[in-house]
């Protein structure tokens, strides 16, 4: 399965942020834990309204979560 | 593993085993000459009760393992590997009806276009579950 050619930081933001679940952010923007997970190890691409939220989540924007590598 | 990824491997389990076992059957009744209609009939019956006692018991089985992530709705990355699936597995039903419908149509009877049809749905829905399963292992990057 080809990589996606970006990153994020999420897996950090939560740790800053009281060490936050998957299972947390997850229900804080919609989605299970299991899409939390996928996203991290960049085996899904979130829409951009997910994006938006787990940003505003951590209070960061956009391009401080997510890392184009492409 | 998400509800729904424990869903697709009891749909996929319950295909592959009731109307793996249903085509054999089939497959043997023809070989003794065409089965006739109460037959089918009630076999269709039969694995129909079956299916429905597969899922019903298999998913209450996982809701109560873990409530909390028992569900019915799906959030965006479920919905995007449903529709990834749901277009192949279409591909593949539209691909299975016009070969069985044209073998129905070669020797036409009943037995031939109701089997025919309904192996053409199973294989599509299998597929997908298999293509399902296989997108939340690896992922829809």
């Amino acid at each position: 399965m080809a990589r996606l050619p970006f990153t994020n930081d999420i897996r950090t933001l939560r740790f800053l942020a009281g060490e936050m679940t998957q299972a947390e952010l997850g229900e804080k923007i919609g989605v299970t834990r299991q899409t939390i997970a996928a996203i991290e190890q960049g085996k899904y691409s979130p829409t951009l309204e997910a994006a938006f939220r787990i940003a505003r989540v951590f209070g960061k924007p956009l391009d401080e979560v997510f890392r184009w590598e492409g | 593993m998400s509800f729904h990824e424990k869903s697709r491997w009891i749909a996929l389990g319950a295909n592959l085993l009731v109307w793996g076992w249903y085509f054999i059957t089939i497959l043997t009744a023809v070989d003794n000459g065409y089965p006739d209609e109460p037959y089918l009939f009630g076999l269709l019956v039969g694995v129909i009760v079956a299916m429905i006692v597969i899922h019903v018991v298999g998913h209450t089985v996982v809701a109560l393992l873990k409530p909390s992530e028992a569900r019915t709705e799906l959030d965006e990355r479920e919905r995007a590997i449903e529709n990834r699936a749901s277009a192949r597995a279409y591909e593949i039903l539209s691909f299975g009806l016009v070969i069985a419908l044209g073998a129905a149509l070669y020797e036409w009877n009943t037995f031939v276009a109701i089997n025919g049809v309904l192996f053409a749905f199973i294989l599509a829905e299998s597929v997908r579950y298999v293509l399902e399963i296989r997108a939340y292992r690896r992922g829809l990057a």
